[in-house]
């Protein structure tokens, strides 16, 4: 065995490998049994890693639980709970809390249903230079613009890896200063993303960096988390709140230095780092 | 050399059949399986989430998702346990990410003392047990402490290769080296102790 089979195997048994290529190295094992001997004794040894773990049985009672859901339908199918019996209705005020109701209703079913409707966005936003004064903000297409969050998440990992491991894929902006400190990943579709940054300032002891999404249309700031503290560089993942985020449009990035001892802020207040400017 | 057929083997055929029939259906056969499968893939998402209710969701929906697709099941691409643990491991890694808490990278001791685990087996008795996990546990303590520590973040952290680079300050190519020699020295150490 050459080294890079050896490579690929230990790759697709720790399930490291992209989709594409995983697909791709699974039908080579099924062909050929030298490759299929060397995978399985490599996932051998990982079963008695695992096995080797300090080993926690799970509770009693979760068995029954799984097994009340099996035959529910998934969550992708679950219709919404219904809206109207989640409050109490009182007899008088019943001639206007029902039609109420109705109308919170009818309005839910139809946000669901055009939101259903809508087409997933074909492509991931991207900030490729995200830099104290402003940001350069390009679309790029994804492989498959599918509405499944699993399978749109995989595709936004691999591009934040890929661009990650090789800054040269970049795509080059013309208005994009060369040298950025962070780059950005976003997905409208599935309201996740990701963040590269490269080079920020050191902060004092008492501060931490918070990331934000702006919603250039109405300039909202949206919470997407805080960066691990002193944080230099580092490839981080965020979600937003899909109540929350922005429903479509151009984002912008923003992040500040906020106090640590603060509760979480719920709108920036501490000082712009990066994306002071809009684009 | 790889290892030869061992009784392992026989219980991953076992193991296959269960999803077979899991795949049409079988309650039987999905507690049979969940006899098997729960306590390791449990332990795994103990320890990749240190978070016993966050564990306890994930192998709920790792085992809902096993019932749900085991018709694409592929005993000819991958050993059951090793197909069951990557649901799991997935499941994990999804939990992470919604709730918005970064892989965990650090904590690479296998001690578990959260209180509110439910009891560990010891360690030692298990190992005495289990012929298979003392060999692995003493072909592990022979595996040089970068490659250990990179092959460990790669199972059990969630977090990618170029992040386990990042944590551990070293060049990715090297990470990569170091995990897959980890895991080849790993099996022929534990395979030399066999025979």
């Amino acid at each position: 065995m050459t080294p890079p089979v050896e490579e690929l195997a230990a790759l697709y048994v720790l399930d490291q490998l992209e989709p594409a290529d995983r697909q791709a190295f699974a039908g080579r094992v099924a062909r050929e049994p030298g490759l299929a001997a060397l995978v399985r004794s490599l996932e051998i040894t990982l079963e008695q890693r695992i096995h080797a773990l300090p080993q926690h049985p799970p509770p009693a009672a979760l068995l029954s639980r799984i097994e009340s859901r099996l035959d529910a339908p998934t969550e992708r199918s679950r219709p919404p709970p219904p809206a109207a019996t989640a409050f109490p209705i009182r007899p008088t005020f019943t001639r206007w809390v029902l039609p109420a109701a109705a109308a919170v209703v009818l309005g839910a079913a139809t946000f669901f249903f055009l939101d259903r409707q809508r087409p997933p966005s074909p492509s991931v936003v991207l900030i490729v230079g995200l830099d104290p004064q402003r940001n350069t903000v390009t679309k790029i297409p994804l492989q498959n613009p599918a509405r499944d969050t699993d399978a749109r998440f995989v595709q936004l990992a691999s591009l934040a890896e890929r661009f990650w491991t090789r800054p040269d894929d970049l795509p080059r902006v013309p208005t994009a200063p060369a040298g950025s400190r962070a780059y950005a990943l976003f997905d409208p579709t599935t309201h996740q993303g990701f963040i590269a940054v490269q080079q920020l300032p050191n902060q004092p002891a008492d501060k931490r960096y918070h990331l934000w999404l702006v919603d250039s249309e109405t300039g909202r700031a949206i919470d997407a988390g805080s960066l691990p503290s002193a944080t230099a560089r580092g490839l981080y993942f965020f979600s937003l709140d899909p109540a929350g985020a922005p429903a479509s449009g151009p984002v912008n990035f923003l992040i500040t230095a906020e106090d640590i001892a603060s509760p979480p802020p719920t709108r920036p207040r501490g000082e712009p780092i990066l994306g002071r400017n809009p684009i | 050399m790889f290892a030869p057929p061992t009784t392992l083997d026989v219980r991953a055929a076992e193991d296959a059949r269960l999803i077979a029939r899991i795949a049409a259906g079988d309650r039987a056969a999905f507690q049979e399986l969940y006899a098997r499968y729960s306590k390791p893939l449990f332990s795994i998402a103990v320890r990749m989430l240190r978070d016993p209710g966050a564990a306890e969701e994930a192998l709920q929906d790792a085992f809902l998702k096993l019932w749900h697709h085991a018709g694409s099941f592929d005993p000819d691409k991958s050993r059951p346990f090793t197909w069951a643990v990557t649901l799991t491991r997935r499941t994990c890694i999804d939990h992470l990410r919604k709730t918005r808490r970064l892989p965990v990278a650090e904590s690479l001791s296998e001690s578990d003392t959260d209180p509110d685990l439910p009891a560990a087996e010891s360690t030692r008795s298990s190992a005495e047990r289990n012929d298979d996990t003392a060999r692995l546990r003493d072909a592990l303590a022979t595996l040089p402490e970068p490659q250990r520590c990179a092959l460990d973040l790669a199972l059990f952290s969630g977090l990618t290769h170029p992040q386990i680079a990042e944590t551990l300050r070293q060049p990715l190519g090297t990470v990569k080296t170091w995990i897959r020699r980890g895991l080849l020295q790993l099996r022929d150490t534990f395979n030399s102790t066999a025979s």
